[in-house]
């Protein structure tokens, strides 16, 4: 069943687009994989998502720019961003927050169920219990 | 009349029927030339350019006697001999001007060249000295000898060496840069000035017959002397007060017994004597205050130089230190991009375990047979604990390198506990364990603290509990503890105390448990899933948050009170570390 729901998941490693992006297509969402920075931004641009979902390590653009870039386009800037990622760094965390992500995961301590459940909460699909 | 009716003077050379300007310009011009060159060669002996100008000063001093004697005269046996070669002198002296000049700008000896040349122009001179070719007669009615065709050689000679000074000096004063030609300058002025003098005097009086202007021409000499010794004491930069204040004294006594002569009649002679005197005593004082003055600045100057020496002393150390500096906080950014760096490499396997597992586990890789479960369920558990290794790893690492930032906010601590206790209820029950949480008698205070830490020491510290608890359960109790509490003896402050009736710890134990990887010795107590670093976590939050952290057991199998003591009012000091 479709949740008609438009995810872009931007992540290098092909391990967790499997894991966390099969998921995700499991649970009815289209998700649309860009495996660099500045390809995910491009792609960002080019179409209508309802989430991001971004690694903050990536080759081409980092995150931190890559939602630099995505907040400063009109049509993005209000699409709400999850940030999945292992390195974390107390500072980085703080300064992405700053900028107006709305969740930050550490994919070590988040099963791709519980991922699922969260952006669901956030899309208002369904009312779950954590 | 003949000049043979003129009686000769006494001691050669005082006379009473000789003009007194001549004793006032010569005598000195033989005292003060002498007093400088030995006072600059014994200053400087090692020097070339002393003991050029010492030559100089005996030279011209001996000059200037046998003109005086030439003038007192009227021997002709006298005269002719002295005569003979007063002219060589005066070209000794030319020759040792050049010399000076060469020695004291190129710093160093003439070439060997040089000498020949010179050598070579002095030597028919000095040949031809005695010969009827430098004075072949004796005039009676002047007292003086008749000047041979050699004194054409003399000139030459003289004008030669004349303008062979000027012309290096001039290229000299071209060459150097502005800051070296100062030496240059005055030394030029001197030498022409005093070359001029003598010189080309000699030379009008030899045109014109008119030899009194010589006569002042020997004041010259003291200038030219001076300003020879005041070059060579300047640039070597010592004393220079002090030989000008002995110079000024001796000239003016030199002077003063030069006038001695001029007056005739014993009453002025009397107060010219008293003038002396009164010159003496003066000279003596001033000399000597200048002594001292000049002592003064010697010692200031050599404090100051060891002030500055100090001053490079401690620039440098500064220098290193920032250098070190800087080192220091390379090593710790490359700390931080290797933990960094570490984290995101370490939780790969670990992350990509959890998810599959998970999802297996979840049915959606299809169903699973209780036996696949149970193993995949192993599994599960044994990533969760490496992950929670890996985790307490990186914490400590950050805390270890200062990289965790704390962040200081008025929190209340009651939120904290039962956001713990909501957390860990379910962990408990499912252990078969009570979990208590014992609310303080009145409100808390709110505390400045880092919320998310002291969040995470509480829930550690619990969960901990839960772990080593067989029976029983955990009580969470906070409170104010002051000082009519027998146990609070370090002032008011807040007490967190999570006690338990696990399997407790024994004495021995109790130094090591917040130490890094310490887990208590004894098998039987070993928890398989424990990291070893919980404990040191904690403690490293705690005392960052300016707290203290202990444990106080009764022994083992008697339980545990793990206890937490912040203060009520944050310290600067742990405020300004961590902000």
């Amino acid at each position: 069943m479709s949740t008609g729901k438009k995810i872009l998941m931007i992540e290098d490693e092909d391990v967790f687009i499997e894991m966390f992006g099969n998921k995700l297509k499991q649970d009815g969402y289209e998700v649309v994989v860009a495996r660099n920075g500045a390809w995910g931004v491009k792609e960002a641009l080019a179409d209508d998502f309802d989430l991001f979902i971004m690694d903050m390590v990536m080759p081409a653009l980092n995150g931190e720019e890559m939602i630099n870039r995505i907040k400063l386009e009109d049509k993005t800037k209000n699409v709400p961003i999850i940030v999945l990622s292992n390195s974390v760094d107390q500072e980085t965390q703080k300064r992405v927050e700053d900028l107006g992500v709305q969740a930050f995961f550490v994919k070590t301590h988040t099963t791709p169920n519980q991922l699922s459940m969260k952006i669901a909460e956030m899309l208002g699909i369904v009312e779950s219990e954590n | 009349m003949f000049c043979t009716d003129i009686p000769n003077p006494i001691l050669l050379i005082f006379s009473t029927s000789t003009p007194s300007i001549l004793y006032y310009s010569h005598i000195p011009a033989i005292i003060i030339p002498l007093f400088f060159g030995f006072f600059v060669y014994f200053k400087n002996r090692n020097l070339l350019v002393s003991k050029i100008l010492l030559a100089i000063s005996i030279v011209f001093p001996i000059w200037s006697f046998i003109d005086l004697i030439l003038w007192t005269n009227t021997s002709s046996q006298l005269i002719m001999f002295f005569w003979s070669f007063i002219n060589l002198l005066e070209i000794f002296i030319s020759i040792l001007t050049l010399y000076f000049i060469y020695a004291f700008l190129e710093k160093k000896d003439v070439s060997f060249t040089f000498k020949i040349i010179v050598g070579l122009l002095l030597f028919p001179f000095l040949i031809l000295l005695c010969s009827k070719l430098n004075l072949p007669g004796f005039d009676l009615t002047n007292c003086e000898p008749t000047q041979g065709p050699l004194i054409y050689y003399f000139r030459f000679l003289e004008g030669i060496f004349s303008i062979w000074i000027i012309s290096y000096l001039i290229y000299k004063l071209k060459k150097e840069k502005s800051e070296n030609r100062s030496p240059i300058f005055y030394l030029s002025l001197g030498i022409i000035f005093f070359n001029v003098l003598i010189s080309w005097v000699n030379i009008y009086g030899t045109i014109t017959g008119k030899w009194e202007i010589t006569q002042y021409s020997f004041f010259a000499m003291p200038i030219f002397i001076g300003l020879m010794a005041y070059l060579i004491v300047r640039y070597k930069a010592f004393d220079i007060k002090i030989l000008g204040s002995q110079a000024l004294v001796v000239s003016l006594i030199s002077l003063i017994g030069a006038l001695f002569f001029y007056v005739t009649e014993t009453g002025g002679k009397i107060l010219i004597l008293i003038n002396l005197i009164l010159a003496s005593g003066f000279g003596y004082m001033l000399v000597r205050s200048v002594k001292k003055e000049v002592k003064q600045k010697e010692a200031l100057e050599i404090a100051n130089k060891e002030i500055n020496e100090r001053k490079e002393q401690l620039q440098k150390m500064s220098d290193s230190l920032a250098q070190a500096n800087d080192r220091l906080r390379q090593l710790d950014q490359a700390k931080t991009d290797f933990v960094s760096m570490a984290s995101h490499q370490l939780r790969r396997s670990p992350t990509s375990i959890k998810g599959f597992t998970s999802l297996m586990l979840e049915g959606s890789y299809g169903a699973l047979t209780p036996e696949l479960k149970d193993v995949l369920e192993k599994v599960y558990k044994s990533n969760e604990v490496q992950i929670a290794f890996v985790e307490d790893l990186l914490n400590v690492s950050r805390l270890e390198s200062g990289s965790v930032k704390f962040e200081f906010a008025p929190a209340g601590i009651e939120e904290l506990c039962q956001d713990a206790v909501d957390a860990l209820e379910l962990k408990a029950k499912d252990n078969g364990l009570y979990l208590d949480y014992r609310k303080p008698k009145s409100p808390l205070p709110e505390l400045m603290i880092d919320k998310s830490k002291i969040r995470e020491v509480i829930s550690n510290l619990v969960d901990n509990a839960i772990k080593y608890t067989k029976k029983g359960g955990v009580t969470l109790a906070v409170d104010i503890c002051d000082k009519k509490q027998k146990n609070c003896l370090r002032g008011e402050h807040l007490r967190i105390t999570v006690s338990d009736t696990g399997i407790g710890i024994p004495a021995t134990e109790i130094p090591y448990l917040f130490s890094k990887f310490s887990r208590g010795k004894d098998t039987r107590r070993l928890n398989a899933n424990g990291t070893g670093l919980g404990l040191y976590v904690v403690k490293m939050m705690t005392n960052g948050n300016g707290g203290k952290v202990w444990v106080e057991s009764d022994g083992d199998g008697q339980g545990s009170r793990f206890i937490i003591e912040l203060p009520l009012k944050q310290s600067s000091e742990t405020l300004a570390r961590y902000a």
